[in-house]
């Protein structure tokens, strides 16, 4: 039995740090759609059993009525291959949910109980799947679950390992939360999830982890999984990346620039031949006199969908110590300031602000 | 102090950049050098040659040697290093990319130029355009370059934060209330767009709904069919066994004659009449009369005007009232005027001037020194004495001696005579060859200097008289007592008179102000007046209490004419009553004789005689209709039961009907079997009628289809013009992003102002009396003693000088040479301020006398001689009568004149 796997799509997300009002966030979610169709399309052509999907498929407070004609067109698409979706926290299986709205094709199964709910794919093979249907408070699926029948039984839904749970960043919040031995405690052979976004092979559960980018600094190989059940209930796993766009997130270096133009090109120099979208930290050290802003870099360039610049650890190259020393007003503000009680970013805006505005220069807003 | 002297074409001024450029260097070239690079550049590099270079030895106070060899060409091969130690110093004196020698003096290239390098003609632009060097001065003191002055920095950021942040107010266009605007907007199109979502999102689960109970009703249908075949099948056995009972009840039907019917009709209708005769209405209160004449005497019509005191006019008084109320408070805060009639006519800064001349301490005379040249001039005296009888005494005995050998020797005594010859020219050469002369000579320039020293401070004590006698006089001439704290008492009242002065001004203005409101105030209310109500009184209070009367009276003739509506209303009501009982008297009448009419018909009697009490009548009519009424029922049954026959076999036989109720039954049983005993029950316990449900379900599901339609209707137009969330969120947190962008720049525009505003205040409180104290010492010397004091205000670095009459006065004002002068004292100043502590700087004065007359520059030269006791003053001219000057008075041994030769320079 094939199955292709995957999780957390999360179609109609919104994508706040690309500039309001550009078309490239729009781009970003159609990227999205472009990768369920890949996935599809995948499976499809892999002659798959099935595909299941761990829940997150789309955001139940942002979508569209639009998204919720393309998934059922999706689906359709490729009737009669099977469908299997546990809907997860952000696309909670309630009343005005898609899935609840729309008139599937034969093909898709949606799972609608709280409780995991028995599928025969196969003689011998049972899928068990469960839906959150409320956004948040939802428990263990596994709490108090045993499978009641013999052959080979696995598992669909969107939850929580505990103990993959540190791994995922402090902002995961564990929602149907559950400990992986309880997987085999309940008679299971295996658990395909959804929720984590960072992907993870263990010996009884699997991850895919999101397939298309949502936010920099994703690592792993994520995409979608091709889990193949053995009869003895053992699982082969093979990753595939299917995002039609990729997320690069770099750091550059901008000491030895003496000029805005030096570092817009130093920059556009660090991106070119980049597809997707791109982050771009800048670091290092520059001359007091730059006078550099970042709507300066904020233009798009022609190969990326979309582009963030922001500032890291950026230092002026002022002597601060010796200007201290002047006896001048100039020498007293340095003074001052430097033994304020502010803050280290905000001290040193304040100090090349106030002695941009001493040298007669009009760029004093200090990044 | 140096001066290098030469005429025109001589090179002074190439070496006067020279030296400049081999302290200083030039900046390392970045893009389009600045203009005065290039002017630099343009005038100095040379034409003939490829490399562009000038090297200097400089010592510094550290004792160091130090030599700087700078490549103007490419400042990147620029040295400096250690001539005794060949130590590498570049790391101390970069600045701008390139080594410059002015940061050992705290300074840098562009600040030196501004205090210590005065170029061709610079002292005399400061007389036409004095703002441009103080400006340049106010830079060295902001920044110690040529950068913006504190001032301007802080005018720069204001102007800044006005651009690019602005103020939070409504209907401001700049960025902080737009963004914020924006900020709003994006937050209520969030909202919004979330609503749409969630209005969206129940309308699917509204639709899931209806589309769920259509489906349940619909199957409800179905059962309810089923139903009905079974309840038809019952009905039809039913019908059959009914059909056999009536059949056999029914077999002897009677009829009655016609004549009974139409007495019981008569009789029941006039007991029905007798029974709903009407009451007679009840009268009480006044008569319709009565009440048209108390309508009569009230008015019909409102009365024009206001019923109550408009607002307008009330607070147009109010105003009034209130200017009034605060006339009358500002009357009593008048200030009290101060007399200054004992002043003189004298100002407080003439008195302050006059208290401070006298108040300022006599120089004393210093009695050690004079004892140490008295000590001096003796010792000298006595020494001179001894050596000169010394001299005289070896040479008297050497010529004695020489005499003697010339004796000897005539007489041919050869030896004894050639002895006493070497012995006496031996004396006399002694007597030349002592050291006696010089260390006497020392002690005479001893004695020379501390003669200076003395005749300086009489000098001083002498000026200290002087001044004071002038201000005495000057205090006298206005009549004043020289007492120091008299004067500054009297000064101190005529400061307080000036300020009484300003407030009664202040007060009168302010009277002058609220006058003329309250007048206002009062035009203002007889133009509101005017519009409600006309008066021809003159007093605001009476005029007003006139009008609220008025008001009162009008309201009091509307109340009567809603009591006359309330009494015409009552009237009509009234009339209607009175006739309505009337009309009843006439109808209660013809009810008794149709009552005793239809008795007569039927033939009721009681004991053979007649009824007369209508009622008894009516009790005896209404129970022969009862009995009449039975029999009817009676006879009526059984034709009813016949019909019901009838109606049951519907035109068929007997036979015909128990066929088709066994049909049915069988019918009736499959369907029971289907559907099952439990979906039926509803259904056939049920006391509505099959067809009343099936009604009722067909009826639900229309309603539930049309909910459903309706509500997909609402799905798809919403459809249409929802906004996304998604995008909301993202303008919503790009607005945001931009509100934190400008939040922070105004926080940091704010903070930045405050510490610069700050800084410039100390500096400037901790500039000013050492500028001051600086450019006083030198002053009196430099002016002759025509100026002894002096202010500079450390903000725009003007001074003013004050003289023998205590006023200060613009030092711009003065004439040239005085000015340039204090100003060339203020750049010393600044140079000596700026300069590290420890370090002396120089100063490079090219032709800085070229324009003055000979008088002022003798006073200019004789300024830089006193300045060079302390730093190396380097000057270039061209001016015959300055290398006469020179070479009269620069003889000391740090003094030094050179003749440059213009046949030397190259061409």
């Amino acid at each position: 039995m094939k199955l292709v796997v995957s999780s957390d799509l999360h179609l109609d997300s919104a994508f706040a740090w690309i500039s309001a009002g550009s078309q490239a966030a729009r781009r970003r979610r159609d990227s999205l759609r472009a990768t369920l169709r890949r996935i599809l399309d995948f499976a499809w052509s892999e002659r798959a059993d099935a595909v299941l999907c761990g829940g997150d498929l789309y955001e139940h407070e942002r979508f569209t009525p639009d998204t919720a004609s393309f998934l059922r067109a999706s689906f359709d698409r490729v009737s009669p291959l099977k469908v299997f979706i546990a809907p997860g926290n952000h696309d909670f299986y309630g009343p005005g949910s898609i899935y609840n709205s729309v008139m599937w094709s034969p093909n898709v199964t949606i799972f609608d109980s709280s409780r995991l709910t028995p599928i025969t794919l196969s003689d011998g093979l049972t899928l068990w799947g469960a839906a959150h249907r409320v956004p948040a408070g939802t428990t263990n699926f596994l709490k108090e679950f045993k499978v009641d029948r013999g052959g080979v039984n696995i598992a669909l839904f969107h939850g929580s390992e505990l103990g993959d749970l540190p791994s995922q960043g402090s902002s995961k919040s564990p929602h149907a939360p559950f400990r992986a031995e309880e997987i085999e405690r309940a008679g299971l052979s295996h658990a395909f999830l959804g929720h984590y976004h960072r992907p993870r092979d263990a010996e009884r559960h699997t991850y895919p982890g999101n397939p298309d980018p949502l936010s920099f600094g994703e690592d792993g190989p994520r995409g979608i999984v091709i889990a193949t059940i053995q009869p003895d209930g053992s699982v082969t796993r093979i990753r595939k990346n299917v995002s039609s766009t990729t997320a690069t997130d770099l750091t550059v270096d901008v000491t030895g620039c003496a000029s805005r133009q030096e570092v817009s090109d130093r920059v556009h120099s660090a991106i070119a031949g980049i597809k997707g979208v791109a982050r771009i930290t800048l670091e290092g050290e520059l001359p007091a006199d730059v006078d550099l802003k970042l709507s300066d870099l904020e233009r798009l360039p022609s190969n990326l969908d979309g582009y963030q610049v922001r500032f890291g650890n950026i230092s002026l190259r002022y002597d601060f110590k010796a200007l201290a020393n002047e006896p001048t007003v100039r020498g007293q503000f340095v003074k001052d300031v430097l033994s304020a009680e502010l803050a280290d970013d905000e001290r040193r805006r304040v100090l090349v602000t106030g002695l941009r505005a001493l040298e007669g220069r009009d760029d004093l807003e200090v990044f | 102090m140096n001066l290098f002297w030469g005429l025109n074409e001589s090179g002074k001024s190439t070496w006067h950049a020279a030296l400049y450029a081999a302290l200083c260097g030039r900046p390392r070239r970045k893009g389009k050098p600045s203009r005065d690079d290039e002017d630099f550049e343009l005038r100095h590099k040379p034409w003939d040659q490829a490399e562009w270079k000038v090297a200097a030895q400089v010592r510094l106070e550290d004792g160091r040697r130090i030599e700087l060899v700078h490549n103007l060409l490419n400042v990147t091969e620029s040295t400096v290093l250690d001539i005794d130690l060949g130590r590498d110093y570049r790391a101390e004196i970069l600045y701008e990319g390139s080594l410059d020698g002015a940061h050992w003096l705290g300074l840098d290239r562009r600040s030196f130029v501004a205090t210590a390098c005065v170029y061709q003609a610079d002292l005399l632009a400061i007389v036409r355009s004095s703002p441009h060097l103080q400006e340049q001065l106010q830079r060295a003191a902001a920044t110690a370059s040529a950068d913006a002055t504190a001032a301007q920095a802080i005018t720069q950021l204001k102007e800044f934060f006005a651009d690019n942040v602005g103020q939070d107010r409504r209907n401001s266009s700049k960025p902080l209330r737009t963004t914020i605007e924006r900020v709003e907007r994006a937050r209520v199109a969030l909202a919004a767009a979330r609503s749409e979502h969630s209005e969206y999102t129940k309308l699917a689960a509204a639709r899931n709904e209806f589309q769920d109970q259509a489906r349940y009703i619909s199957d409800q249908i179905e059962t309810a069919r089923a139903a009905a075949v079974i309840k038809e099948a019952e009905e039809w056995s039913d019908r059959l066994l009914k059909a056999r009972e009536i059949a056999h009840r029914v077999s002897n039907l009677q009829t009655v004659p016609e004549s009974v019917g139409v007495n019981i009709q008569q009789a029941a209708a006039a007991l029905n009449s007798w029974r709903t005769r009407p009451t007679l209405p009840y009268l009480e209160g006044p008569s319709a009369s009565e009440l048209s004449a108390q309508i009569a005497r009230l008015p019909e019509r409102a009365p024009e005007g206001d019923l109550e005191p408009s607002s307008e006019v009330e607070l147009a008084y109010s105003a009034v009232e209130s200017l009034r109320q605060e006339l009358k408070f500002h009357q009593s805060a008048k200030p009290q005027e101060v007399d200054i009639s004992e002043a003189n006519g004298a100002s407080s800064e003439e008195l302050r001037t006059l208290s401070a001349a006298l108040s300022r301490p006599q120089p004393e005379v210093d009695q050690n020194k004079v004892d140490i040249l008295g000590h001096l001039t003796r010792s000298l005296d006595q020494q001179a004495n001894s050596y000169r009888k010394r001299t005289l005494t070896l040479q008297i005995a050497g010529g004695a001696l020489i005499g003697a050998a010339l004796a000897l020797l005539v007489i041919h005594l050869l030896i004894p005579g050639v002895a006493a010859a070497v012995i006496g020219a031996a004396l006399i050469v002694l007597s030349f060859t002592s050291h006696e002369p010089e260390r006497l000579k020392g002690l005479a320039e001893e004695m020379a200097r501390a003669e200076d020293d003395v005749r300086r401070r009489e000098y001083e004590i002498e000026y200290w008289l002087k001044n004071r006698n002038e201000a005495v006089a000057h205090a006298q001439k206005l009549g004043l007592d020289p007492d120091t704290s008299a004067l500054t008492a009297l000064a101190d009242k005529l400061d307080s008179s000036e300020r009484v002065s300003a407030e009664i001004e202040s007060w009168q203005s302010a009277h002058f102000e609220i006058a003329e409101q309250a007048a206002a105030a009062q035009e203002r209310f007889w133009e509101v007046l005017s519009t409600h109500h006309k008066t021809d009184l003159a007093d605001v209070t009476e005029a007003l209490q006139q009008y609220r009367d008025a008001c009162v009276r009008r309201s009091r003739v509307l109340v009567d004419i809603e009591r006359r509506k309330q009494l015409q209303e009552q009237l009509r009501i009234r009339e209607q009553l009175e006739q309505a009982y009337s009309q009843s008297v006439g109808k209660i009448d013809q009810a008794e004789a149709a009552l005793r009419a239809a008795a007569k018909n039927c033939e009721i009697q009681d004991n053979g005689s007649q009824i007369d009490a209508p009622e008894e009548l009516a009790t005896s009519i209404q129970a022969w209709i009862d009995d009449q009424e039975a029999r009817r029922l009676s006879r009526d049954r059984e034709w009813a039961e016949w019909g019901d026959l009838q109606s049951l076999l519907a035109g068929m036989k007997f036979e015909d009907l128990e066929q088709e109720t066994a049909a049915r039954t069988v019918k009736a049983r499959e369907v029971f079997a289907r559907f099952g005993a439990q979906s039926l029950e509803p259904f056939l316990t049920s006391e509505s009628s099959t067809d009343e449900m099936l009604q009722q379900l067909k009826q639900q599901a229309a309603e539930t289809a049309e909910s459903l339609a309706h509500v997909e209707g609402q799905m798809q137009e919403r459809s249409k013009t929802m906004k996304s969330v998604a995008e909301a969120e993202e303008e919503l947190e790009a607005a945001r992003s931009e509100l934190d962008r400008i939040s922070r720049l105004k926080k940091t525009l704010e903070t930045t102002t405050q510490f610069l505003e700050r800084a410039q205040e100390q500096v400037h409180r901790s500039i000013a009396p050492v500028l001051r104290q600086a450019v006083g010492q030198r002053l009196p010397n430099v002016t002759a003693g025509r100026y002894w004091d002096v202010r500079v205000d450390p903000e725009n670095l003007a001074v003013q000088v004050c003289g023998a009459n205590g006023r200060f006065r613009e030092a711009t004002a003065l004439s040239h040479g005085t000015a340039e002068q204090i100003y060339l004292l203020l750049r010393v100043a600044l140079a000596e301020r700026l300069t590290t502590p420890g370090e002396i700087c120089p100063l490079l004065l090219d032709d800085v006398t070229v324009h003055s007359d000979s008088e002022r520059t003798k006073a200019i030269l004789e300024c830089l001689q006193s300045i060079s006791r302390e730093r190396q003053v380097i000057l270039f001219s061209q001016q015959t009568e300055v290398l006469d000057w020179a070479r009269a008075n620069l003889t000391g041994p740090n003094d030094a004149v050179v003749e440059l030769d213009a046949s030397e320079v190259a061409v």
